[in-house]
């Protein structure tokens, strides 16, 4: 019997259940039941998910099992239970977006990702919830860490229920910063890769040249495999790329000796104590052998922010521009007036967004020449309280320019709150971007939970 | 009276008032104090992007 297997259950990350399950020490109904019975007893305080599907998570699980006892069913997610935001088309499950007129717009086909999960023999266990449409109001999820904080959004859910042990995948998306910093803010890895690498055919738009689709996780290596699944050309999704394949095997070893980057710009901005703990992290870094530089970026923070505000505001406003005409008192305040300012802008306005947009994008391969990764704070700060999701701009100049990017725990703040570091690697380049984290993830050694996750 | 024209000589305060005007001629002024934060922040944002140089070639990379 292996060490993974003497943990509970829900404990289990993504990799260990699927290595689990393959050599049948456990079976994928066993972990199916023991989630869904935490969720019972969780999750009406927590409130992550807005649908469960016990019924058709127990049926795929038995699928799974029955497949395997025959030499079957060998994916890379077999039997391992997963949820997706509320964005994600699910077959036959409501894909609401947080709005009260969607509560029974059923879905007939599966999202093309979570098509692929399922192919890859992954379980849905529910969806989990999400701000509306994906926007900046507050969803009603607790952070499991304390309740009086934010989960962080707009994959609030996800974030939770991944923190608090519900399940070991959750799919988000993230426009500007809508995976990294609910991930932070909960404690768990989260990924957002290049813009094009994952199909988002399926899934509710909020601006289409901004939104991504990737995982929250508990892992490094969870984030490698749950990409390796994703990852891949959809010829109905006009903006997916026919890049070199991802390839998660080589994205396993940690890089030994990485070479970072940190930005300055966004350390200057970070609350004292998030400032204080990247310091810190550098200098275990260092001592580990890695090699950090001081880098600047050539224009303006908040040129950035400006151009990824511009952007969205005006394709949410063409997202939104029907429903904003026949029904808007069902909106929440922020999505609301950003869709609704978002038609003001002249055509100018977008277009010179886009022009500044790629010259932010090629001056930032130039700032990148000489690192494997951008290191910095995930968010500016530790998670606020829950009348926001809180500032997405340290995640969203890394959306605008369509690098992948990833979060993981670094550390437990005095008041029991989680710290997180953020990587980000050149467009296209996860294997680096995952190698880099896996070598902060063995330095860093993070091994905090949630206060009622045993 | 400034209008919602590229001139990067407007201030952030011509370009919040130009916004406002054209949010009371589309929503209605019932509708501009909800809308306010968002006019603001937006044009702050207009206004930076107005303050970068591009020649007319610039238009693609």
């Amino acid at each position: 019997m292996s060490a993974a297997s003497k943990r509970a259950l829900h404990d289990l990350t993504a990799t260990e259940a699927a290595d689990l399950i393959l050599r049948r020490e456990i079976s994928s109904l066993e972990l199916v039941e023991a989630l869904l019975a935490r969720i019972e007893r969780l999750d009406p305080s927590l409130r992550s998910f807005v649908t469960v599907d016990a019924q058709g998570a127990r049926s795929a699980a038995k699928a799974a099992d029955a497949a395997l006892q025959v030499g079957q069913g060998t994916g890379a997610l077999r039997g391992v239970p997963f949820a997706a935001k509320d964005i994600y088309d699910a077959e036959g499950l409501p894909t609401t977006a947080g709005y009260a007129p969607l509560a029974k717009n059923v879905a007939k086909a599966d999202a093309f990702t979570v098509a692929r999960m399922k192919a890859a023999g992954a379980v849905l266990i529910g969806k989990t919830v999400t701000t509306q449409f994906a926007s900046g109001d507050p969803s009603p999820t607790r952070n499991p860490w304390r309740a009086d904080r934010t989960p962080g959004g707009s994959s609030s859910g996800s974030g939770a229920a991944v923190a608090a042990r519900l399940v070991p995948i959750a799919l988000g998306t993230q426009t500007g910063g809508s995976i990294l910093r609910p991930a932070a803010y909960n404690g768990v890895v989260g990924l957002k890769p290049t813009y094009g690498r994952v199909s988002r055919r399926g899934i509710v738009p909020l601006s289409w040249t901004l939104d991504h689709a990737g995982p929250i996780v508990r892992s490094v290596e969870d984030a490698a495999l749950v990409l390796g699944v994703l990852a891949g050309q959809d010829p109905l999704d006009p903006r997916s790329l026919q890049a070199d394949p991802f390839d998660p095997v080589a994205a396993r070893a940690a890089l030994p000796r990485p070479r970072f980057g940190i930005l300055a710009d966004f350390i200057d901005r970070a609350d004292a104590d998030v400032r204080a703990h990247l310091l810190d992290v550098v200098a275990r870094l260092r001592g580990a052998g890695a090699t950090v530089t001081e880098l600047r970026l050539p224009s303006s923070f908040d040129l950035y922010l400006a151009a990824h505000r511009l952007t969205m505001q005006a394709e949410a406003a063409t997202v939104h521009a029907g429903w904003i005409a026949r029904e808007r008192q069902h909106y929440s305040p922020r999505i609301r007036s950003e869709a609704m300012v978002g038609q003001l802008l002249p055509s100018w306005v977008y277009l010179e967004a886009q022009r500044v947009r790629r010259r932010l994008a090629a001056e930032t391969v130039q700032l990148a020449a000489e690192v494997d990764t951008f290191l910095l704070p995930t968010a500016s700060n530790l998670a606020p309280g829950p009348e926001t999701t809180g500032n997405p701009s340290f995640q969203s100049p890394w959306s605008l320019i369509g690098w992948p990017s990833i979060s993981l725990p670094s550390g437990i703040s005095s008041d029991g709150l989680p710290f997180a570091v953020q990587l980000v690697a050149r467009r296209l380049d996860e294997v680096t971007l995952l190698r880099a984290a896996r070598r902060v993830e063995e330095v860093l050694g993070f091994g905090g939970r949630p206060p009622d996750s045993t | 009276m400034g209008g919602l024209r590229f001139d990067p000589s407007q201030t952030s305060d011509d370009l919040l008032q130009a916004l406002e005007r054209a949010a009371e001629a589309a929503w209605g002024a019932d509708a501009l104090p909800d809308l306010l934060a968002s006019l603001k922040v937006t044009a702050q944002a207009i206004w930076l992007i107005n303050q970068e140089p591009f020649a007319p070639g610039d238009l693609e990379p």
